[in-house]
Order: structure tokens, then C-alpha cells, then sequence
């Protein structure tokens, strides 16, 4: 078995794309062990700390696994250049906002410097404690299963195995019976922010 | 394939991008003809976000396992003897020959962000000492903050400094409230502000309760900034437990 070290970029995106989630964890610690000591050195570079460097890499990590899996990305070059791209762009915007308090006041929290949060803000923070209120209210299951169609974007094939169902029908049924579920519920709590983004 | 299914695959498709250009308009055409399929688009697209949302975090907790795993091996140079079987066998032995020292060394307890802030975080109780202010808004503020409504108690605290930006006090149980509905970074830069004025009646509560939301966020080095101007006044109330956590072995790495 070969070192995460020695992983290949092909070889992390096929792992990355691959239903397995062992496959994709494989990838995921190539991914940490291949790049993030250069990220680290960059962002301690430039007066970042430990923290910042684990913060700015995951984030730039989330990025690349989620276009990966819905096929959104055309790499066009090597992983390490496309990870430290992303990794320099957010951390050099968060460098420019620590220059003027009130601008990232106002940019990353939407927060204007009189005490008061704006309707913007608290709104999104609304839509988060309903989507956590709602995530709360959903079985286990429901949520992987979901999970797996939305976010891993695997087929209905894929999830039946994965979840041990008879079949492909199955495990379509079962999505839809968690869409309704909570259809039902959104409808019984009409307070909920579904607005669309 | 029975209708529900139809319609989901259909807003699954327009909310996913892959309509083509025609498909797209003629439903768009439909949501703004028709009520019940605008709400059933704005749900499943809730639901996604939603989805996204978890999905999000269940990454980053896969991720922060990798990350200490890795940290645990320790720094670059030392994951690269361990990948080199030469140079593992001679450090091995090294490590042997060392082991006895190392133990003798590192006689303290681990540091475990979780572990600790379950230790040390404890909700403040409500203080009407501190108070010097009436009025129907703080009534309700304090009655929803005893009563642990702290998203709604959080409102009230914000008119409150809505009216009054001296008004630290609510300031500090905003934050409070803001950290216990999961709004983390908000709760942070309301701490800011009193740690900027320097209160002396709350600048320590400050620096503690952010310190509290960085050791959560397992961000131990910004958590140390804080506790390291706790532990260096001795008046401090949290002068002691700000060193017990120093102190901690891997906290001041």
C-alpha cells in the first residue's frame, strides 16, 4: 500500500470521487500530509498563527473536495498550486481586513461599528439556527442518506449499498419519505427562513 | 414514477444547474405561476443548504481528525524519519534510549480542547448587582436569560445596547448568549469591545469567556493570548484556572 505521501493528483481526485469513504479519507490525509506543511509555513510566514494555518487549509480543503465531487472543477493545474492559490487568496483577504477593524467588521460579519448588527447579519444567522433547528428534527439516517445524494453525490445505487437497502428503488423511496418528513415539518413551523439564496 | 418523484428530480435539476437555457426559463415560468411549486422549490432548496451546511461539518471534523493524527507525529522532519524505514529503525532506537528521560520530562496532564472546556466552561448566572439600568426590556432580557432563551434573551440584550452603546453589561450577556446559540465569532467581537474599554469590572470575564470560545474552536493559540493576561495578574479571579490551563502539556506548543 502506498504512503499518503506518494499519492499522485490523479490518484487523490479518482479516491475523491470514489464512493468509498475510506477512499476519500486515503485522499483527504494526502491531501494534509502532501500540502499543508507548505501552507503552514506560508501563513506563519506571514504573521499567521498555527490556528490560522489549520483554519485557512481546511477551508481551502472543503473548497476542493466539494467541487471535486460535483464535477465542477476543471484542475487545469497541480492540486498544490489550485490548494496554495486558495489558501493565499483567503488568507491575504483576511491579512487586508486585520488593516481597517471596521472593514472586517463589515465584510466577514456584516457588522457596522455602532454596536448594533445589521438586519443582513442577523438574518443569516437566523437561516443557520433554522438549519441547525432543522437538522436537529431529522433521523440519522435521513441525514446521511441526504447527505450522501446532496453532498457526496453518490447515485441511488451507490447509497443502497452504502446503507445496506434492497436496491436502487429503495433507497430512492427512502429520500423521498425524508423529503417529506420534512416538508411536513417546515410546514408545521411556518417560522422557519427558507427564503431563497 | 410517481409524481412527488417527478417533481423532485425536476427542482433538483433547476436548483443543480443542469437545466439548459430553455428549460430553465419555462420553469421559472412555472414557480412564478404557481404558488405551491415556489414553496416546494424554496424548501428543497433549504433542505440542500441545509445538507451543505451539515455536510460541511461533518468534513471538517474528518479533517481535524487527520490534523491531530498528523500533529501527534509531531513536526515535518519527524513524519519524514517515520516514512523513512532507515531512518525510523535508528530513530527507534533513539527514542528507546530517550524514552526514560521523556517521561521524566513531561509529568503533566495532556491538553484536550474539548476536555477542557467542558472543565471550565460554566455558564455566568445572571448578576443584577452589576445593573444600574431599568426598564421592561432588561426585565425580559434577564427573565429569558434565567430561563435559558438565549437567542431571545440575546434580542433584548441588543436593544438594550442599541440604546445605550456604554452599557457593557449587556454588552457581555449578549455574548454570552450569542456563544451559547453557536454564534461564536459575534460573541467574540462583543467581548472585544469590553476587553477595548478596558472595564474593570468585566475586562477579566472578557478575556476568559473568549478565551472559553477559542479553546472550543480548538484554537489554542489565540486562546493563550487571552489567558496569558489572566495569569499574569494575580488579583485576577481567573488567575489560577488561567494557569492550570497553561499548563497543560500540548497546550503551549
Amino acid at each position: 500500500m502506498k504512503r499518503t505521501s506518494e499519492i499522485s493528483d490523479s490518484e487523490i481526485i479518482t479516491l475523491i470521487r470514489s464512493a468509498n469513504e475510506k477512499s476519500n479519507n486515503t485522499a483527504l490525509k494526502a491531501l494534509y500530509s502532501q500540502y499543508y506543511d507548505i501552507i503552514k509555513g506560508y501563513i506563519k510566514q506571514n504573521n499567521g498563527t498555527d490556528d490560522d494555518a489549520k483554519d485557512i487549509f481546511q477551508e481551502s480543503v472543503v473548497i476542493f473536495y466539494k467541487k471535486i465531487k460535483s464535477g465542477d472543477l476543471q484542475l487545469n493545474c497541480k492540486i498544490k498550486t489550485y490548494i496554495y492559490s486558495v489558501c493565499k487568496n483567503k488568507w491575504l483577504d483576511k491579512l487586508r481586513g486585520v488593516k481597517n477593524h471596521t472593514r472586517i467588521l463589515q465584510r466577514e460579519y456584516g457588522y457596522i461599528d455602532n454596536y448594533e448588527l445589521p438586519a443582513e447579519h442577523m438574518e443569516n444567522t437566523e437561516r443557520i439556527k433554522s438549519i441547525e433547528k432543522l437538522l436537529n428534527s431529522v433521523s440519522s439516517d435521513c441525514k446521511k442518506v441526504l447527505r450522501l445524494f446532496y453532498y457526496e453525490r453518490l447515485n441511488m445505487n451507490e447509497i443502497a449499498i452504502k446503507m445496506g437497502y434492497k436496491g436502487e428503488q429503495s433507497a430512492k423511496n427512502k429520500k423521498l419519505k425524508c423529503l417529506k418528513y420534512i416538508r411536513q415539518f417546515l410546514n408545521k413551523n411556518p417560522g422557519f427562513d427558507i427564503s431563497l439564496r | 414514477m410517481d409524481m412527488n418523484q417527478e417533481i423532485t428530480e425536476k427542482i433538483e435539476k433547476y436548483l443543480q444547474g443542469l437545466m439548459s437555457e430553455e428549460e430553465k426559463r419555462d420553469f421559472e415560468n412555472e414557480i412564478s405561476q404557481n404558488k405551491d411549486l415556489k414553496k416546494e422549490v424554496e424548501q428543497l432548496s433549504f433542505v440542500i443548504d441545509s445538507i451543505e451546511h451539515y455536510g460541511d461539518t461533518e468534513l471538517r471534523k474528518r479533517l481535524n481528525r487527520i490534523h491531530n493524527n498528523i500533529s501527534s507525529q509531531g513536526p515535518a522532519i519527524v513524519r519524514f524519519i517515520v516514512n523513512n524505514k532507515i531512518l525510523s529503525v535508528a530513530a527507534s532506537v533513539i527514542i528507546v534510549i530517550s524514552m526514560y528521560f521523556t517521561i521524566e520530562y513531561f509529568s503533566g496532564s495532556m491538553f484536550n480542547s474539548e476536555k477542557v472546556y467542558l472543565t471550565y466552561y460554566s455558564t455566568p448566572v445572571y448578576n443584577q448587582v452589576t445593573r444600574n439600568v431599568t426598564g421592561n426590556t432588561l426585565q425580559q432580557a434577564e427573565l429569558f436569560y434565567k430561563q435559558k432563551e438565549y437567542g431571545r434573551a440575546s434580542k433584548m440584550f441588543r436593544k438594550l445596547t442599541n440604546q445605550d452603546a456604554d452599557d457593557l453589561t449587556s454588552f457581555f450577556y449578549m455574548a454570552i448568549c450569542l456563544h451559547e446559540t453557536g454564534s461564536d465569532s459575534l460573541a467574540l467581537i462583543q467581548f472585544d469591545k469590553i476587553i477595548e474599554r478596558n472595564n474593570p469590572a468585566l475586562t477579566d470575564d472578557a478575556l476568559w469567556y473568549s478565551a472559553m470560545i477559542y479553546i472550543k474552536q480548538d484554537k489554542a493559540a489565540n486562546a493563550r493570548k487571552y489567558l496569558e493576561r489572566l495569569a499574569t495578574d494575580e488579583s485576577s479571579f481567573y488567575h489560577k484556572k488561567a494557569e492550570e490551563i497553561l499548563g497543560l502539556r500540548g497546550f503551549s506548543e
